[in-house]
């Protein structure tokens, strides 16, 4: 014996589908927008990025050598990121500013690619001293997008690091080891002074 | 037949837990000139960081130790065996032993608990030794995976000190990663 459908539709049942069906509604209605296009002017864009040293991308995502981000702005359309550990610079990427209209901006992020075309960090590279985990280009796009959106740093939106290398000298660092850059092979390097 | 299966089982179990914390391989070097060699060898540098522990080389008989200390403490040592195979070929036979001062704290027991750890602490010195002997840089591809299971084993509690912000590792790390900023900053401007 099938119940009536109307014993069956309770009061708060329809009520959640109306709800879940309106939001549906609602979003179809609004055009999602397009990664790497922000809400914001070139001008806001550009002011929240050119002297931002990227903290929580280096808090997240650094291995275990001390790295120090230096943000360079070029003429309010693009963000230059270089950085350096123990003076040396290890990797840079920018970000070029295109404004869509007056309130939305697309954000292209770039690596300068290597002599082999590839990019750096970009989860096939191997170093001696990895200054980010890799892949690092998703975890740069989450620091721009958060920083873009005003939110905190997502981790999860970043995707998990894949360098075993990296993995294993952060933890040396959290737990009191210095790494440097510019360890030789075979060596340990030198005490902190 | 149950016997016999189990009694070869017991072996083979013996020999895999052995393997855990020695190995040796075969050098075309004359005996001499390996151990000269390996009395001015260098440590695996990625597994102990710039400030690990310190070591202390010693030759003792066919043996070469290298001692890893800090404050003045050993904590284990590895010992590497040498046995004259012929003109030009030396086997090299090597141990790792943790310090047992120390009880249930001790290093010993703290590598028998974690056996990646213990595996890629030797699979880092073999390569170091083999890459001295054979005149050539230190091969990463050569401890890849023993570098991949060790991480794995290890990757819970670094995730967790990036992903739950409550928990006090976490803080520890961060506390440990600030002051290491803190201190290059006070120090030598990197």
């Amino acid at each position: 014996m099938i119940p009536a459908f109307d014993s069956i539709m309770s009061r708060p049942l329809v009520t959640a589908i109306i709800v879940i069906c309106g939001s549906i509604l609602s979003g179809c209605s609004e055009s999602k927008p397009e990664p790497g296009v922000y809400k914001l002017s070139v001008a806001e864009a550009y002011g929240r990025l050119s002297d931002n040293t990227l903290e929580e991308l280096v808090l997240f995502r650094q291995c275990g050598i001390l790295i120090h981000v230096k943000p360079e702005g070029r003429q309010g359309q693009q963000v230059i990121w270089r950085v350096y550990s123990s003076g040396k610079k290890v990797v840079e990427f920018s970000a070029a500013l295109t404004a869509l209209d007056d309130q939305n901006t697309k954000v292209t992020i770039t690596f300068p690619t290597g002599p082999d075309g590839a990019e750096p960090y970009n989860g096939s590279q191997s170093y001696n001293r990895p200054a980010f985990n890799q892949p690092l280009r998703p975890a740069v796009e989450e620091q721009v997008a958060a920083l873009l959106e005003g939110r905190p740093y997502d981790a999860k939106k970043a995707g998990r690091g894949q360098d075993n290398v990296c993995s294993i000298q952060r933890g040396g660092l959290e737990n009191g080891l210095v790494f440097r850059v510019d360890d030789k092979l075979g060596t340990v390097g030198s005490p902190r002074k | 037949m149950f016997r016999i299966t189990l009694i070869i089982f017991a072996v083979v179990s013996a020999i895999a837990y052995t393997t855990i914390s020695s190995s040796d391989s075969d050098y075309a070097v004359d005996i001499r000139e390996a151990r000269r060699l390996l009395m001015a060898s260098e440590m695996p540098h990625f597994v102990f960081g710039s400030q690990g522990p310190t070591f202390e080389v010693r030759a003792e008989g066919a043996q070469v130790q290298w001692i890893a200390k800090r404050g003045g403490v050993e904590f284990f040592r590895y010992i590497a065996t040498l046995t004259e195979l012929g003109a030009d070929k030396t086997r090299v036979e090597l141990e790792l032993k943790g310090s047992k001062s120390g009880g249930s704290a001790s290093v010993a027991s703290k590598l028998a608990e974690k056996p990646s750890i213990q595996n890629l602490y030797v699979v880092a010195m073999r390569e170091q030794i083999a890459a001295t002997l054979e005149r050539r840089p230190f091969d990463m591809t050569q401890i890849a995976s023993a570098l991949a299971i060790a991480s794995a084993g290890n990757m819970s509690s670094m995730r967790s000190s990036l992903d739950e912000a409550a928990t006090a590792s976490e803080q520890r790390a961060k506390e440990s990663i600030q002051r290491a900023y803190r201190e290059e900053a006070q120090g030598n401007r990197r």
